[in-house]
C-alpha cells in the first residue's frame, strides 16, 4: 500500500491524483465513511441501559421441570423479580410436565430447534456436559460475578473449560433417615447417636431390631433405598459402589466389575433376598422417593436412603403422634444432586437472563428456597443461619453431605450410561449380585455414547 | 493442473489477448496448453494430420518440463523450450488449483465434524497439491489430451485448453469427494474410538397410553437400527410418551402453548394416536400442518378365556356379527367388559361397532351419515347393562383397554384366579401383549408367557372396526432441518422392510405385508382373517356417543372430603387447599345427570369417623350453574382442622354405598391431600373392605399426598377404582374427567 505517499501528495494536486489512482481513492473515501459510521452508530444506537441489561421492554423465559418443592416458592420469586423491575422486565418459569427424561428430552428439543422462546435452562447437574458441549448453552459473564459464597461442589458442575455454564439454582445429597425410637436414641440426649459410620454397623443395627420380636412391631425389612428403574436407581448404585471402597467409571472406563463393585452389588442383591426380615426392602426394587417414604412412614424400615425433601414430607403431617427420626450422613458419602441455571444460547436477552439468575441464586432468594421450598440451599450462609440451623436440625449434616457429595460421571452421555448401569444392575440383582458377562465394556461403551447391539 | 507440464510444439505457441497469464492464473496456465498433436501417438493419430518423427510423450512425463508461460508469451513469439520448468509461482499455483479443487470436491460431501474428518480434508488437499507433480498426472493428461484431439481435432484450441482444464478439475474434485466418502468408516471409527458418538438428535415421539408400550419397543428397535453400521452410534434418540389422543389433539390444533407443556409435556415430533379418528379434519380445531400415514392395523376382538370357548364357537370365529356374538355370549351368560369409551379408542370404536351391529354393512360407519342405522336406545341399554356387569364381575377398572389387561395379568398374579367366563374387548394387538406376556404399563411388568389356561382367544366379528395407527408428522415452523430431517428418515424406515417387519412384531398388521409371527396361534390369534378397515364419521362417533351416554348406568357416588388441618394451606391464586376443594365438589354437583345420586362426607381428627354432610340422595333440580342450596350449606360449614383418619373414612363411606347393579355404578370419590393417621384401621383392613365392597374407590391425591404403592393404592385397585395424582391447578380438569365416566344416564339437568 503506498498510501503514505498518496496521503503526502493530495495536499497538492490533489485532482490529479485522485484521478490517476481512482482505485485508491474509493478505498480511502470508503474507509473513512465506514469509520464515521462506525462512530455514529455507536452514539447513536441504542445502548445497555444503566442498569447492564439489555435495551427495550424484556421478557425471559425458564425452561423447566415442575417445581416439586412445597408452596411454589420459585414462582414466588419470579413475582418478585417482576415487581422489583415492573414493565421494563418480566420473567415466567414455564414448566414441562414429567420425570427428568421427559423433561430433558422438552428441553434437547427446543435447544436443537435453535432454542428460540426460551432464555434460561434449569438443568439437572447431570445434564450440563450434554449442553454445554453441545453449544446449547452461553457462558456467564464472571464480570463483577461473586462466587465465593457458593459451595465449591454445586459450583464444580457449572464450570468447565474454564467458562462459568450457570449458577447453582438448588444442590442436593442424600441422607440416612432412620427410626430413633428403634435405636434407642433419645433426641434430648446428646451423645447417644447410633453408631452409622459404614453400612456394616447399619446392617447390624438393622439385624439387631429385626431379631428382637419386642422391637420389630410393623418392620417388614431393614432398609428402603430407591431401586425403581429411574435415575434414582443409578444414584443408589453409585453410593452402594463408592460405600463398598469401589469406583463405576475410572479414567473413562467403567470399573464397577471390580471387587467393590461387585461386592457393593453382592451385599444389595443378598439383602434383598434374606428371609423372613430381609435387610433391602424387596418392593424397593419398584420404589421411587415418594414410596421409599411411605414405607418408612408406614414403619415397613428401620433405615430409609432419601433426599433431604423427604424431611418436610415427613414432618409435615396432620398426625398427633408424629414419627420419631433422625437423620445421619449416608455412609460413605452421597451423589451430588440439583440444578443449574443456564443461559440458553439463542437468548436475544443474555444480560437479563444473568441478572435472573444472579437473583434466584442469590443468597435471599436461596433462603427462601431453603426454608420455605425444602430445596437445599447451594450457598454456605444459608446453613449457618441461625434461625435455619434451630428450625432445621439437620441443615449441619446436611451441609456436611453437600461437602462431601461425589459427582456422576461427567459425559455428554450420561442420559444413555445411566440406562444401560441400570439394565446392567437390574439383571446382577436377579442374579444374586452376578453382573452380567461383559457388563464393564457395554458400559464403558455406553459411556461414549455406542449402543450396545 | 497436470496439462500444463508438456513439451509445447512451437507452431501451436498460444496467441491471447495479451499477457493473459499476468492478469488470469488459470488463462495464463491454459495459456500453455500442449497442441493436441504434439501428445498424439503416430500410430493412433488421425490420418488428416501429418505424422511426427518423434512423439513427445515418448519422454518420460515427469521429466517432461512443463511451459513456460514466458517462453509461450506471443511477446517473445520464441517457442517455448521443451525441457524448461515453469517458474516457482506456476507451480505453486498448478499446486494450489489441484488443492483447492480437491477441497472443493471433498467438502462438496460436507463440512468435517471431527478432527479425523479434518485430517482426511488436509490429506486430500495436499494429495491434491502434489498430484500436478507426479507421473501419474502426466500420464492422464497425455491421456486426455490425445482423447480431446481425437475427439475433434480442428476445435479451436483455446476451447480445447479450457474444456482440458475443466476435466481436470472436475476429475481432481470428484477425488477429493471419493476420499472423503471412501475414508468416511474410517474417520468415523476414528472419532467414535477416541471421541465417542456424536450426540443424536433428540425426537419426542406422542402417543395414547393404550399404545405407549408398544410405541416404545418400536422406537428402541429404530434406535438400533439407525446405530447399525456407524459402530454403535444412533443418529436418533427417541423420547416416546403419551397423553390422551383427544387433549394431545387439541393441544396441536392450537399449536401446543405453554399450557400444554405443563400438562403434557415436551412438544412432539411426532404422533401416534392409533386411530385418523384423531387426524380427520374438524372446523373446530382444524389440525393444519401436519402430514399422516397409516403404518399398520389391528382389528378389535372379543377376547375369550382360551380353554372355555366351546368348539361350536370357535368353528365361528370369525363368522359372526357383533349382534350375534353378543347374544351368544348372553346366551351361556357370559358378560362382556369394555374399555371406557371416552378414555380409550378401543372402547369408543367397540361401542359404535357394537350398536351399527346388523343395521347393514359396516362401510356406511365411514359415509356422511345421518342414516346410520344404530341401534334403538332399549337394545343400547341391555347392551350398555351386559358390559356393566362384565366390568363389575371382573373386578376391572373404569379405564382403557390395557388397564383391563393389566387387572386380568394382576388378579392372576395375586392367585385370585380367573374371572367368572366372560369376554373382554380389546385390539388384536392388545391381545397379543397378554399372551405373549409383554408390558401393560407400569403396574405390570413384563413377565413370562401366559400359560396355555390363561390365554386368551380372538374371536373375530365380521362387522368390527380396526384401529389403522396413523403416523402423523406436526410439521413446527421453528424445528430445525436436522429434526425434520430425522423425522423424515423415520416415516421412510417405518414404510421399509425392516420397519413393517418391526410393526409386525408389535402384533400389529402393517400394511401391504401377509402377518407373521406374533400374529398365529400360539398367541390365540388367526393370521388369514379378514375385516372391515375403515374409519368412522365423526357424525357416526357423535350419534353412538350420545346413545351410549343416555344408556349407561347412572352414577350413586358419595364423595369423601379431607377436611384435616392441612387443608388451610394455601394452594393458588390466593385460593387455600379447601377452597379449591370445594369449588370442585361443586363442579362435581353441576355435572349430575338426573337419575345420579350424590352425598358428602368429610373427615377430620380427633374423631374417628367422618361427618355425614348430605347422605346420598338424588340431587334437587336447580337452574343450570347454580348449587342445590343443602349442598351449598353443607360446604360452607367445612372447617380445616386435625389429623387425617383416612382409611377409616373410606371403609365407613365403603358401607354406606349400595353396591353396584345393573342400574347404578356405586363409586366412593376421596379428595385428600395426606395420609392415614391415627384411623384405627389397618391397611389389611382397608383393602379386604374395599375388595368385596361391590363399590369403586376413586382417591384424587393432592398436596402432600400420592398414588404411590401402598394400602391405599392396592384398595384402589382392587375395587375396580382409581389414583389420580394432581396438582390443585388441574383439580377440576380431573375431576370433569372422572365424572365423565361416572356420572351417566337419564340425561343432564
Amino acid at each position: 500500500m503506498r498510501a503514505p505517499r498518496w496521503a503526502a501528495n493530495a495536499i497538492g494536486p490533489a485532482g490529479a491524483l485522485i484521478r490517476r489512482r481512482r482505485g485508491l481513492a474509493g478505498l480511502v473515501a470508503g474507509t473513512a465513511l465506514g469509520v464515521v459510521l462506525t462512530l455514529l452508530a455507536g452514539t447513536l444506537l441504542p445502548r445497555p441501559a444503566p442498569d447492564g441489561v439489555e435495551p427495550g421492554k424484556i421478557h425471559l423465559v425458564i425452561s423447566s421441570g415442575v417445581d416439586d418443592g412445597f408452596g411454589g416458592q420459585r414462582d414466588e420469586l419470579i413475582r418478585q423479580w417482576n415487581a422489583l423491575y415492573g414493565d421494563r422486565m418480566s420473567a415466567e418459569i414455564q414448566p414441562i410436565r414429567g420425570g427428568a427424561d421427559q423433561i430433558r428430552a422438552g428441553m434437547l428439543g427446543r435447544a436443537q430447534a435453535g432454542g428460540a422462546g426460551v432464555d434460561i435452562y434449569n438443568l439437572d447437574v447431570t445434564w450440563m456436559a450434554e449442553f454445554a458441549e453441545s453449544g446449547y448453552l452461553r457462558p456467564l459473564t464472571r464480570d463483577g460475578l461473586d462466587l465465593d459464597g457458593f459451595l465449591r461442589q454445586p459450583l464444580a458442575t457449572c464450570e468447565r473449560d474454564g467458562k462459568l455454564w450457570g449458577l447453582p439454582f438448588n444442590t442436593d445429597a442424600g441422607l440416612l433417615y432412620y427410626r430413633r425410637d428403634l435405636l434407642g436414641d433419645k433426641p434430648d440426649v446428646p451423645d447417644d447417636d447410633p453408631d452409622l459410620s459404614s453400612w456394616q454397623a447399619v446392617d447390624d443395627a438393622a439385624r439387631g431390631v429385626l431379631g428382637d420380636p419386642a422391637r420389630r412391631g410393623t418392620l417388614e425389612a431393614g432398609y428402603t433405598g430407591q431401586l425403581g428403574d429411574y435415575e434414582g436407581e443409578s444414584v443408589n448404585v453409585f453410593e452402594a459402589v463408592w460405600a463398598a471402597g469401589g469406583e463405576v467409571v475410572r479414567d473413562g472406563r467403567v470399573v464397577i466389575d471390580e471387587p467393590q463393585g461387585r461386592a457393593a452389588l453382592k451385599r444389595l442383591a443378598t439383602g434383598l433376598r434374606q428371609r423372613p426380615y430381609p435387610l433391602v426392602l424387596p418392593a424397593s426394587r419398584g420404589f421411587m422417593e415418594t414410596e421409599a417414604t411411605q414405607a418408612f412412614r408406614d414403619g415397613k424400615v428401620i433405615f430409609m436412603r432419601n433426599w433431604p425433601v423427604a424431611y418436610l414430607n415427613l414432618v409435615r403431617g396432620d398426625s398427633p403422634k408424629p414419627l420419631d427420626f433422625g437423620i445421619a450422613p449416608l455412609p460413605g458419602g452421597s451423589v451430588l444432586g440439583g440444578q443449574n441455571l443456564a443461559i440458553a444460547a439463542g437468548s436475544k436477552h443474555p444480560r437479563a437472563a444473568q441478572k435472573l439468575i444472579e437473583f434466584l441464586t442469590s443468597p435471599r432468594s436461596q433462603q427462601i428456597l431453603f426454608e420455605r421450598g425444602g430445596f437445599a440451599a447451594t450457598r454456605e450462609i444459608v446453613y449457618r443461619d441461625r434461625e435455619v440451623i434451630k428450625n432445621y436440625q439437620y441443615a449441619e449434616i446436611l451441609l456436611e453431605a453437600i461437602e462431601q457429595a461425589r459427582l456422576r460421571p461427567d459425559t455428554r452421555h450420561y442420559s444413555l450410561f445411566s440406562e444401560v448401569l441400570r439394565r446392567e444392575v437390574n439383571r446382577a440383582l436377579d442374579d444374586n449380585g452376578e453382573l452380567p458377562e461383559g457388563a464393564a465394556d457395554r458400559l464403558t461403551e455406553a459411556l461414549h455414547g455406542v449402543q450396545a447391539d | 493442473m497436470v496439462w500444463t507440464r508438456v513439451r509445447s510444439g512451437p507452431r501451436y505457441a498460444p496467441t491471447t489477448r495479451g499477457g493473459s497469464e499476468r492478469r488470469e492464473g488459470v488463462r495464463a496456465v491454459s495459456d500453455v496448453e500442449p497442441p493436441p498433436d504434439a501428445v498424439t501417438p503416430p500410430d493412433r493419430r488421425p490420418a488428416r494430420t501429418p505424422p511426427r518423427t518423434a512423439p513427445p510423450h515418448a519422454a518420460p512425463p515427469h521429466a517432461a518440463p512443463a511451459a513456460s508461460p514466458s517462453a509461450a508469451s506471443p511477446a517473445t513469439g520464441s517457442p517455448p523450450s521443451p525441457e524448461a520448468d515453469g517458474p516457482l509461482w506456476q507451480e505453486l499455483l498448478r499446486s494450489l488449483t489441484g488443492a483447492v479443487a480437491v477441497t472443493v470436491g471433498a467438502l462438496s460431501t460436507g463440512w468435517p465434524e471431527n478432527p479425523f474428518q479434518w485430517l482426511l480434508l488436509a490429506v486430500a488437499a495436499l494429495l491434491g497439491g502434489v498430484a500436478p507433480h507426479t507421473q501419474a498426472s502426466d500420464y492422464v493428461r497425455v491421456r486426455l489430451a490425445r482423447a480431446l484431439h481425437r475427439l475433434r481435432p480442428s476445435r479451436p484450441l483455446r476451447l480445447r485448453r479450457l474444456l482440458l482444464i475443466v476435466v481436470a478439475v472436475l476429475l481432481a474434485a470428484s477425488f477429493g469427494r471419493s476420499l472423503v466418502t471412501g475414508g468416511a468408516r474410517l474417520t468415523e471409527w476414528g472419532s467414535v474410538r477416541v471421541f465417542g458418538c456424536a450426540a443424536p438428535t433428540s425426537l419426542r415421539v406422542l402417543t395414547t397410553p393404550e399404545e405407549l408400550e408398544p410405541t416404545r419397543r418400536l422406537a428402541e428397535t429404530y434406535e438400533r437400527a439407525t446405530a447399525a453400521g456407524r459402530y454403535g452410534c444412533p443418529t436418533v434418540e427417541l423420547y416416546v410418551y403419551a397423553a390422551p389422543a383427544d387433549s394431545a389433539r387439541e393441544a396441536l390444533a392450537s399449536g401446543w402453548q405453554a399450557n400444554a407443556l405443563a400438562e403434557f409435556g415436551p412438544r412432539p415430533d411426532l404422533w401416534l394416536p392409533g386411530s385418523s379418528r384423531y387426524t380427520i379434519d374438524s372446523p373446530q380445531a382444524p389440525l393444519t400442518g401436519v402430514s399422516t400415514v397409516s403404518l399398520a392395523s389391528t382389528p378389535i376382538v372379543l377376547a375369550l378365556p382360551a380353554e372355555a370357548v366351546p368348539e361350536e364357537l370357535r368353528a365361528r370365529r370369525a363368522a359372526l356379527t357383533w349382534a350375534d356374538a353378543l347374544a351368544e355370549l348372553a346366551g351361556r351368560g357370559w358378560e362382556v367388559a369394555r374399555p371406557d369409551p371416552v378414555r380409550s379408542t378401543t372402547g369408543e370404536y367397540a361401542t359404535v361397532a357394537m350398536y351399527a351391529s346388523g343395521g347393514g354393512l359396516a362401510q356406511r360407519l365411514a359415509g356422511p351419515g345421518p342414516q346410520y342405522n344404530l341401534v334403538t336406545p332399549a337394545r343400547a341399554r341391555l347392551i350398555e347393562g351386559q358390559v356393566a356387569r362384565g366390568l363389575d364381575a371382573g373386578g376391572y377398572p373404569l379405564g382403557d383397554a390395557v388397564e383391563l389387561l393389566c387387572r386380568q395379568r394382576q388378579r392372576e398374579g395375586r392367585g385370585a384366579g380367573r374371572p367368572p367366563d366372560g369376554a373382554l374387548v380389546v385390539t388384536e394387538e392388545q391381545l397379543i401383549r397378554f399372551n405373549a406376556g409383554w408390558s401393560l404399563g407400569p403396574a405390570c411388568p413384563p413377565g413370562p408367557e401366559a400359560a396355555p389356561d390363561r390365554k386368551l382367544y380372538a374371536v373375530y366379528p365380521i362387522d368390527t372396526l380396526s384401529l389403522d395407527h396413523p403416523l402423523v408428522e406436526p410439521v413446527w415452523a421453528d424445528r430445525s432441518t436436522d429434526q425434520a430431517g430425522r423425522v423424515g428418515e423415520f416415516r421412510r424406515w417405518l414404510r421399509t422392510d425392516p420397519g413393517k417387519r418391526s410393526l409386525n412384531e408389535l402384533g400389529l398388521r402393517p400394511r401391504d405385508r401377509p402377518a407373521a409371527d406374533p400374529i398365529g396361534d400360539r398367541f390365540g390369534v388367526q393370521p388369514g382373517v379378514r375385516y372391515p378397515d375403515l374409519t368412522p364419521a365423526p357424525a357416526a362417533l357423535d350419534a353412538a356417543r350420545e346413545l351410549q351416554r343416555s344408556a349407561q348406568r347412572s352414577g350413586r357416588v358419595l364423595v369423601l372430603l379431607d377436611a384435616s388441618g392441612s387443608m388451610r394451606q394455601p394452594a393458588a391464586e390466593g385460593l387455600t387447599r379447601i377452597d379449591v376443594a370445594k369449588r370442585g365438589v361443586a363442579t362435581i354437583v353441576r355435572g349430575l345427570g338426573g337419575q345420579d345420586e350424590f352425598g358428602l362426607w368429610t373427615f377430620q381428627g380427633p374423631t374417628r369417623t367422618p361427618r355425614r354432610l348430605l347422605p346420598i340422595a338424588p340431587a334437587e333440580p336447580v337452574p343450570a350453574g347454580a348449587l342445590p342450596r343443602p349442598v351449598e350449606a353443607a360446604l360452607a360449614g367445612v372447617r380445616p382442622d386435625g389429623g387425617t383418619p383416612l382409611y377409616r373414612a373410606v371403609v365407613d363411606g365403603i358401607g354406606a354405598v349400595e353396591p353396584a347393579d345393573d342400574r347404578h355404578l356405586s363409586a366412593l370419590v376421596v379428595l385428600t391431600d395426606g395420609v392415614d393417621e391415627g384411623s384405627g384401621v389397618s391397611g389389611e383392613q382397608l383393602v379386604a373392605r374395599a375388595e368385596a365392597g361391590g363399590v369403586r374407590v376413586f382417591v384424587l391425591a393432592v398436596g402432600e399426598a400420592s398414588c404411590a404403592a401402598g394400602p391405599l393404592r392396592e384398595a384402589v385397585t382392587v375395587s375396580g377404582g382409581a389414583c389420580y395424582e394432581t396438582g390443585f391447578a388441574s383439580l377440576d380438569r380431573r375431576l370433569n374427567e372422572l365424572f365423565g365416566v361416572l356420572w351417566g344416564g337419564g340425561g343432564a339437568r
